[in-house]
């Protein structure tokens, strides 16, 4: 069984109370530094930053604005002033079967997923089996839209993307190897003149798991978008990036009716378990949304 | 490690598993930071480190190094926030147990704002952003929102507790975190007891072994609990065993060394086709064993077929033959003016902020109890039946309690538990509910489904209704569902069959949960009366008042059609084009008048001033605030006048009610009247005083006036007097009975009315519905303290909309496990979703015949408000919600669909 670390505490404190956590548990908090360095090639953030400080970063504000978003509508005051930002990627998944001391769930070595034949409302609209909750980190979604990096123990350099693969197998929640740690993100510099947003679905108004959450970002010369690049997360096992609509948004027009028309895209491989039919109403509606109030500003 | 903890450095040792929360209560005995959920998710345990808001429960202990941290403590009596009497003054709070967590949070925001915005007013928006990481299950959001705001106004920078008038007079020792709750409370060698419960929704236990558990580290006691003689669980969560150490820890570490081995027998989980079939699959005794009753109460004689159990007598139904008939012969002719519809409506959980709670100590043969109950003289009898005492030697108590709903209103098995534990370990034990057993097995409101009919006329005149509902308990039986419609429009004139199946299933047992039945009752029969008055083209407020047959409905119909909002609402539904849609809808609420007749209410009267003493519970509704107007009443003193006192929670020689069903107001009122007139009677005479009459001014005696300082300063020694009955000759025949405790609770004439219109946002995107304003009418006669009421009201707007749109307690298909096991899941009601509530109230007489003028509200307040949204979603959307909660899924399904316009 592997040794689970923390930094922030946030997920390990809550299982260890409840019973679920299977191996041992290590404090690394004194591992990582915090701290956002911000330079014309990009922003390095330390990976023990808190969720706060990310959100209140005035130089991720302005560069980066849908993070900034993202940073401050996750979770809630308290849990953001705890958590880290390499915790927060790092997360374990949200799922009430993986969370429940009696239920089978694969992530914790069992031969089925509990949720997938069982009650989860908030099941994936892009299915790549396994597990059938999508992945938990907003944040990770978000930097996903930027095309971070993560640093993994200080030295190795792993994109976002491959930090989560591609999902298969559903049984991981990140591709980090034993006792891999991440120390750092980087940030590559915002395209020139773009603008982005965050955009959360959820049932109550705050402090909420999302239902779906998608990052939009989008440059735009005239009334023609330029460069776009929009991702979503709640929806499948990994963040994703939908790259149908990033395509179709490039040479669109700059408004809902050029958004509505390539959005249309966004579902056209969806392949939802039966409980998140919903998605796909709601996860093209978020992407409009989002792209208004990324050009907006 | 060393850390500055409320400006004094700290030196302590901590582990690796010792979180924040750990330390401070345990180890340095501050309990004024709360465990609420143990996940981050409820905000009970905030505490400021560095000044910014943290959950003491998520954070290591070991992170507090070199930090300066700040609990509810560095705030005492002395050394006021403005935070904290803001709270007091709007009564930001009900039960208590979230305050201390809410004005650390809010001190943070308050502090924060402050030095960014000066003494702007933040807007509801700005205060829900900051605070959205606490929960109160109470719902007193809408007052917290004024006390943070006005605090940010600086309405309170010059202001000392002296110039205060808190509406609630126990509100110091709640936004102190000087109230001790039963988990707060600490006796010397005190055991921890943990709980080992059924992982399996039905078996027989083969087997429970203790032995390596006996023998582990710091066990002080380990006993087997099965109570049921086959030794057979018939829902997950059943205690089998439980193991009493020196620490929780040790006691965990004991609990996973208890062995047992169970034979997994087949069990009925699947609600559809147990209703459909009645099919009790392996069990064959149903009757036999599911004998508890889901709202603590022995309903009515009933019927069984396999799994569910149909009551046969409704005391409410009128003319019922005539009911089916009509409405048959209606369904064979497809006549028009026949209405139906079927409904479903999910389960929530009670949760309240403080888990389950029981401490037992034994002198002798006499136990001690602390326990987290809704009335120490009610579990004090149940636990001397249940266990064959003599009530003499049983004492129980609670001076606070964290809130209930119902679910600490009647004995669990736990309590006995304590007791058998603390007697073999010889030492006192507490038994502390994880928040997970008091989702699991601590209460929830039951799923229903309902089929409903109504025939009217071509004037919309009552020609039948039927109803007919199956209502999901779990193992349990007595669901009061065909009550609580029957008790809706109940008229001679207005033919009505109403019947309840229980489908008992393997699942864990229902219990009373505020308006019991009524809630989803109400949605039941509201969405119809809105549908045939949208189909008809008449208005839902008149058609009900011309239904109406109970008094006080009219006076409510009366001011919510005078609502300009009302008045000026959309003629058409969903109307809107627009992605946000507007809508308004109404719904009444009734609840019957409550009381209970064999109770009494003591009140002693001493140099320092008078005592009310009474076994009642006031978990958050102001029950104290209620009696010190009672006191006031006959001295003239104003309810926060420090003269008087509360012996409040301990268990009595006399009887004392159970604190819930909206009966303890009109219970406890006039008691405490005559109790307090007594006493002083008494004081009086020893002073040789005759005639005495009482008043603001003194003591007017034959003699002249003394004064009250005068007064009291002559009275040497203790007046006790000890009223029996509120109710007196004079009061008029209770028109029914409805107890099983033998408590005499019984229900007078007249239902309490609350109209209640809802104005609902449907935003097209999410899914997502917002509530955006609510007017609540309420007709209970006299209000006692107008701002506690309120709160009451506004309470249960809060607990409804949670009902409405958000919660919903799921189990596992395959297991019957419980999966919404904390706040996250559950999904209460944050602040955010908290609207305006404008409560007026109204008194046309309709009480004057009650003794003390006035009746319960915290039922009647809860009734219309999912109704009401779901009317206002039609309204808004033209779409007709079947289901509770109204999810965004459902929404988006019904966008998807074309049903929405």
């Amino acid at each position: 069984m592997t040794t689970e670390f923390y930094t922030g505490g946030t997920d390990v404190m809550d299982r260890k109370r409840n019973r679920t956590l299977k191996g041992g548990v290590k404090d690394r908090r004194g591992e990582v530094t915090s701290g956002i360095v911000a330079s014309a090639s990009g922003a390095e953030i330390a990976a023990g930053t808190t969720v706060a400080a990310l959100a209140a970063d005035p130089r991720i504000a302005a560069g980066y604005a849908g993070l900034a978003r993202a940073a401050g509508d996750l979770a809630t005051p308290q849990i953001r002033n705890q958590a880290t930002v390499g915790g927060n990627l790092a997360q374990t998944t949200r799922c009430r079967y993986f969370r429940h001391p009696h239920l089978d769930c694969v992530k914790k070595g069992g031969a089925a997923c509990g949720g997938r034949d069982g009650i989860d409302e908030n099941a994936v609209l892009f299915d790549l089996g396994g597990c059938a909750h999508p992945h938990a980190s907003t944040l990770g979604m978000a930097f996903l839209a930027f095309d971070a990096a993560v640093m993994v123990n200080g030295k190795k350099k792993m994109s976002i993307a491959d930090l989560y693969g591609d999902g298969a197998g559903g049984t991981r929640d990140n591709m980090l190897a034993d006792g891999e740690l991440i120390t750092a993100v980087r940030l590559p510099a915002p395209v020139d003149g773009e603008r982005s947003a965050y955009f959360r679905a959820s049932a109550r108004s705050l402090a909420e798991w999302a239902q779906c959450e998608v990052l939009v970002r989008i440059a735009a010369k005239g009334k023609k978008i330029t460069s776009a690049a929009v991702a979503a997360g709640a929806v499948s096992q990994v963040p994703i990036r939908l790259t149908a609509v990033e395509q179709a948004l490039i040479g669109a027009q700059a408004d809902e009716a050029g958004l509505a028309a390539a959005t249309e895209l966004a579902v056209q491989n969806a392949n939802p378990h039966r409980q998140a039919v919903y998605k796909a109403t709601l996860l093209p509606r978020c992407i409009v949304a989002c792209g208004l109030a990324a050009m907006k500003g | 490690m060393k850390f500055e903890l409320n400006g004094a450095s700290m030196k302590v040792d901590v582990t690796e598993d010792d979180t924040a929360l750990d330390l401070l209560r345990d180890e340095l005995n501050l309990t004024g930071t709360k465990l609420g959920c143990g996940g981050g998710a409820c905000g009970a345990c905030t505490i400021r480190v560095d000044g910014s808001p943290m959950c003491g429960c998520l954070l290591p202990a070991g992170h507090l190094d070199g930090k300066k941290v700040e609990t509810i403590e560095a705030h005492g009596r002395a050394n006021l926030h403005p935070v904290q009497m803001a709270f007091m003054q709007h009564d930001g709070m009900q039960c208590g147990y979230c305050t201390p967590g809410f004005i650390n949070s809010a001190i943070a925001f308050h502090d924060a704002w402050r030095e960014a915005h000066g003494t702007a007013r933040p807007s509801r928006e700005d205060i829900a952003e900051g605070l959205a990481g606490n929960i109160c299950r109470c719902g007193a959001y809408d007052n917290i929102y004024k006390a943070v705001a006005e605090a940010c106004a600086g309405a309170f920078d010059a202001s000392d507790t002296a110039d205060l008038d808190p509406p609630r007079v126990d509100a110091i020792a709640r936004v102190t975190g000087e109230a001790k709750y039963t988990n707060d409370k600490r006796f010397d060698r005190m055991q921890h007891a943990v709980v080992i419960r059924s992982i399996h929704a039905f078996a027989e236990v083969v087997d429970v072994d203790l032995s390596a558990a006996r023998s582990a580290q710091g066990v002080s006691a380990a006993i087997d609990c099965l109570a049921d003689k086959e030794r057979k669980v018939r829902h997950v969560g059943v205690p089998i065993a439980a193991v009493a150490a020196a620490t929780r820890a040790e006691a965990e570490a004991a609990a996973k060394l208890v062995k047992v081995d169970y034979r997994p027998l087949n069990a009925v989980l699947n609600r559809d086709y147990s209703r459909d079939t009645g099919d009790g699959g392996a069990e064959k005794s149903f009757r036999k064993f599911a004998t508890d009753s889901a709202v603590g109460a022995p309903g009515f004689p009933g019927r069984w077929k396999g799994n569910q159990r149909t009551n046969l007598l409704n005391v409410f139904n009128k003319k019922s033959g005539k009911a089916r008939k009509l409405i048959a012969r209606a369904e064979a002719e497809g006549a028009k003016g026949l209405y139906t519809g079927r409904f479903r409506s999910g389960a929530t959980a009670h949760t309240p902020l403080e888990a389950h709670g029981f401490i037992a100590r034994w002198q002798g043969n006499e136990c001690h109890m602390e326990i987290s109950g809704q009335g120490a003289n009610v579990w004090k009898e149940q636990i001397a039946r249940k266990r064959k005492m003599k009530k003499d030697k049983l004492h129980v108590n609670a001076e606070y309690v964290g809130g209930a709903f119902g679910c600490k209103a009647n004995y669990m098995q736990e309590a006995s538990i304590a007791m058998d534990l603390a007697k073999e370990a010889d030492a006192p034990v507490a038994l502390f509910f994880h928040r997970h057993e008091t989702i699991e097995t601590g209460g929830y409101r039951q799923a229903v489904d309902a089929e409903m009919k109504f025939l009217v006329d071509e004037n919309n005149s009552w020609k039948a209704m039927s109803a007919e509902t199956w209502d999901y308990s779990g193992h349990c039986v007595d669901s009061i569902t065909c009550l609580a419609i029957g008790s809706m429009y109940q008229s001679k004139n207005m033919p009505q069959s109403v019947t309840t199946h229980d489908v008992v299933t393997h699942h864990p047992k229902a219990k009373e949960f505020r308006g019991p039945g009524g809630i989803n009752g109400q949605f039941f029969v509201s969405s119809m009366i809105d549908q045939i008055c949208m189909d008809t083209g008449a208005d839902p407020i008149e058609l009900r008042d011309d239904w109406a047959a109970n008094p006080p409905d009219h006076a409510v119909h009366k001011a919510a059609l005078a609502l300009p909002e009302w008045q000026n609402r959309a003629a058409q539904v969903g109307a809107s084009n627009a992605p946000v849609k507007k809508g308004i809808g109404f719904a009444t609420g009734h609840w019957l008048h409550l009381y209970n007749t064999t109770v009494s209410v003591q009140a002693n009267v001493t140099s320092e001033g008078i005592t009310i003493v009474t076994g009642a519970q006031d978990q958050g509704q102001g029950t104290r605030s209620v009696l010190a107007v009672a006191v006031g009443d006959v001295t003239g003193w104003k309810r926060s006048d420090p003269r008087i006192r509360f012996a409040f929670g301990g268990s009595t020689k006399f009887r004392s009610p159970k604190s819930g069903g909206s009966a303890v107001t009109a219970t406890l009122f006039g008691p405490a009247v005559n109790a307090t007139r007594g006493a002083l009677d008494k004081a009086a005479a020893a002073q040789g005083l005759k005639n005495a009459t009482y008043s603001a001014e003194g003591v007017r005696h034959s003699g002249g006036v003394a004064d009250w300082d005068g007064f009291l300063g002559a009275v040497s020694g203790e007046f006790s007097h000890v009223d029996k009955r509120g109710y007196d000759k004079t009061y008029p025949k209770p028109t029914g009975w409805i107890d099983g405790d033998g408590f005499g609770l019984h229900f007078g004439k007249n239902n309490v009315c609350v109209g209640m219109t809802a104005e609902v946002e449907v935003d097209t995107i999410t899914g997502r519905i917002k509530v955006a304003k609510v007017w609540s009418k309420v007709n209970c006669g006299r209000v006692f303290v107008e701002e506690t009421a309120r709160n009451q009201v506004a309470g249960a707007v809060n607990m409804g909309i949670g009902y409405a749109l958000y919660e919903d307690r799921q189990t596992d298909p395959a297991t019957g496990h419980v999966l919404t096991l904390n706040f996250d899941d559950c999904r209460i009601p944050t602040i955010g979703d908290m609207p305006e509530v404008d409560v007026e109230f109204i008194d046309d007489g309709c009480f004057d015949h009650t003794k003390s003028g006035g009746v319960g509200i915290g039922e009647a307040a809860m009734v219309p408000v999912a109704a009401a949204i779901a009317n206002a979603v039609y309204h808004a959307t033209g779409w007709r919600p079947t289901k509770l909660p109204i999810r965004p899924a459902d929404v988006l399904e019904a966008l998807g669909r074309g049903d929405m316009s």
